[in-house]
């Protein structure tokens, strides 16, 4: 009895020492109408830039798998929002060199991409040797081996020159000098001389993936189970294009465009790869009784953890998970927003890769219930009704620019672009917003 | 805020974009040149803008009528970086040769009325910086060009409030080398070119076998591509299947007729 009672003595006494001895500072709490963060742990460290504290290491762990532990993942919370999204890359193979460009991070929640590290190695998966570039979106490494492949990835930092996300490894075989011997290897696909491009990325599973070439259809694929696609343009002219892809989803609806300006050369084949297309978004209702949930869904990558926003003041984020399929629902309580206008978009995030948010969709909070009309087509901008909005519709809108309109066109002004009368940039605008070639 | 703003690039000058932190989808504005130069010629080959609203004249002559250039146009799917190109200028001194290079002759580009609307699905506009440019007026150095505008597909489209419902022709394509000049029309077998322009009302609403569109671009290089009508392919095959019927008859009537059996 006694030797129980010394051995529990003792252990209390080992936890107040322990516990007098934690470099614990006074934490602020964060509180809102709707929530608050009580204690949060708060220690002294270098990675705050604030005089009255310093955030503790846990901001390193920013997404799934990050963390070299096996047996667990951090799941979302408070710190887990402030993420990028990850570039897609392109690489052309040059005389002894290599031109780069990606796409620009954004950062949310605050979070800003202060530049650029190009990783470059000469075996696939690395170990990549990191040159810091800068805030810039293309760089040409050079003084490069001939025939020799090499491989790169693009590192997003933070301010404080932390990597943020890395992209999907690219790789280019840099070409000889002419007349210098040796043939020049092209890599990858068939060693054709032929002007290239090869485009791939994460859709849904089995979906239709659609490429645009200068706002016009080149292509499409159908992606695999694991979402993922694989798409080469051949006989192109060098010069300058933006290519734009694509996917609709298993109920037909489609995301938004993701875009890629990029300047091709004569002979050469450039890839882009790392193309994360954003969630395919829909929701049940234009307008919600204040207090009834709102349904979110759409369709992603197979078991990806969805990041819905709902743009209102302040913004709420949730989160929730795919399905095997990739599609995901999740209903949103819309008792803490207040009457009036609001929004969502969504983005999603398998492994280290998170892709761009969705487009958003507008919905009301008010007094009833409003269910969202047929879905599928493009909600604006399609003026001949053929659920897509291409040439046919632009050349619409063209005829009736700066002349006065008649009856009837004036209604589909109204209905489909900006209703004030007549045609100008801001309709045509609206068209390249809902374009789906 | 985006920024348009002009470079030198050998006998060029070129029209950029920045616009790193937001991504915009529609640019317009009125590019007004000094006296004392004028537009040679603009070439809209890689630019941003997939669809012009308003094209810039291109050919030598016709550039810019008063020493301005209007333009607007749209980038279907949206823009966000730095160095988009709109447009490319052959600015020519008024005066010539060595003229040109004794005098040091300093000219101005500069931008008005710009517009830069946000890729938000409602047209937002937001600022833009537009610097004024500063610049010598290089000589025209010939352009080469013997590539043809890219292969494209024209669309047959009917809509209620265009034309009255009537049949019409879309087309659109790009040319990367100096950017394409004009387009032509041509209805049925025996039909002449005739200059066309997005949307054309077609001649033939009843029936046509086909109809061609020929894109030329500046160097005078023209892509021609061809749509037949549904009527014409079937009565094109119908043809075939007829002459290639009556042949194979005549070749077993021949066959038989010379046959001693």
């Amino acid at each position: 009895m006694i030797k129980n009672l010394t051995r529990f003595l003792f252990l209390a006494l080992g936890l107040v020492i322990f516990a007098v001895s934690l470099p614990l500072v006074g934490a602020q709490e964060f509180s809102s109408t709707d929530f608050k963060i009580l204690d949060p742990v708060l220690a002294p460290s270098g990675f705050s830039s604030s005089t009255d504290f310093q955030l503790f290491s846990s901001l390193a762990e920013l997404a799934i798998g990050t963390s070299t532990a096996a047996s667990f993942n951090l799941g979302a919370g408070f710190l887990f929002f402030p993420q990028v999204d990850t570039p897609a890359v392109s690489a052309t193979a040059g005389v002894q060199e290599v031109a780069l460009s990606w796409t620009a991070s954004t950062g949310y929640l605050g979070w800003t991409v202060s530049g650029y590290d190009v990783g470059q190695a000469t075996v696939s998966g690395g170990p990549y040797t990191y040159t810091s570039l800068g805030n810039v979106t293309s760089s040409t490494r050079t003084g490069l081996t001939a025939s020799t492949a090499y491989y790169f990835v693009i590192r997003p930092l933070d301010t404080f020159g932390n990597a943020l996300a890395t992209s999907t490894e690219v790789t280019a075989t840099p070409t000889a000098p002419a007349g210098g011997g040796g043939g020049g290897g092209g890599g990858g696909s068939g060693g054709s001389s032929d002007t290239s491009v090869k485009l791939s990325g994460r859709a849904y599973p089995l979906s239709q993936v659609t490429v645009l070439k200068d706002g016009q259809i080149a292509i499409t694929t159908i992606a695999g189970p694991d979402a993922k696609f694989s798409v080469t343009l051949t006989n192109l002219n060098a010069g300058s294009y933006i290519f734009a892809v694509y996917g609709e989803d298993n109920s037909d609806r489609r995301s938004g465009l993701f875009t890629f300006p990029l300047t091709l050369t004569s002979g050469a084949s450039t890839e882009i790869g790392g193309i994360i297309l954003a969630p395919t978004i829909a929701i049940d209702k234009t307008e919600v009784r204040r207090g009834d949930d709102i349904a979110i869904f759409g369709q992603s990558q197979a078991t990806s953890t969805i990041t819905i926003a709902v743009n209102s003041e302040p913004e709420y984020f949730a989160t929730t998970t795919a399905d095997v399929d990739g599609v995901y629902l999740y209903n949103f309580d819309t008792a803490i927003l207040a009457l009036g206008d609001h929004s969502t978009k969504a983005k999603s995030r398998v492994g280290n890769e998170v892709s761009a948010f969705s487009p958003s969709l507008a919905f009301a909070v008010g007094v009833q219930n409003v269910p969202t009309p047929g879905a599928g087509c493009p909600a604006r901008a399609d003026l001949n009704d053929d659920c897509r909005v291409n040439l046919v519709d632009f050349s619409i809108a063209a005829y009736w620019y700066r002349r006065p309109f008649l009856a009837e066109f004036a209604v589909k002004e109204l209905a489909k672009l900006n209703g004030d009368g007549q045609i100008n940039l801001v309709d045509f605008s609206i068209m390249a917003y809902y374009w789906t070639g | 805020m985006a920024k348009l703003y002009f470079i030198e690039e050998g006998s060029l000058v070129k029209l950029l974009i920045d616009s790193p932190d937001q991504k915009i989808n529609s640019v317009a504005g009125e590019i007004e040149l000094a006296a004392g130069a004028k537009f040679e010629q603009v070439f809209d080959a890689n630019s941003l803008i997939s669809f012009w609203v308003d094209k810039p004249p291109l050919r030598q002559g016709s550039a810019g009528q008063n020493n301005k250039i209007i333009f607007s146009g749209i980038i279907p799917g949206g823009y966000q970086g730095t160095g988009g190109q709109i447009l490319a200028l052959q600015i020519n001194s008024v005066m010539q040769g060595s003229t040109l290079k004794t005098q040091n002759p300093r000219s101005n580009l500069k931008i008005s009325n710009p517009q830069v609307l946000l890729h938000d699905g409602l047209g937002t506009a937001i600022q833009v910086e537009t610097p004024v440019f500063s610049f010598i007026p290089s000589e025209i150095m010939e352009l080469n060009d013997n590539i043809l505008p890219e292969v494209f597909r024209p669309e047959i489209s009917t809509e209620a409030s265009v034309f009255a419902g009537q049949k019409f022709l879309v087309f659109q394509t790009q040319d990367k080398q100096t950017g394409i000049d004009h387009y032509e029309v041509k209805e049925g077998l025996w039909g002449e070119w005739l200059p066309a322009e997005s949307p054309y009302l077609l001649q033939q609403q009843k029936f046509f076998l086909k109809v061609a569109v020929r894109a030329v671009d500046l160097a005078g290089n023209a892509q021609v591509v061809t749509r037949f009508s549904p009527t014409g392919v079937y009565l094109s095959l119908a043809l075939g299947a007829i002459i290639v019927v009556s042949l194979c008859l005549w070749f077993f009537k021949r066959k038989k007729s010379i046959s001693p059996f």
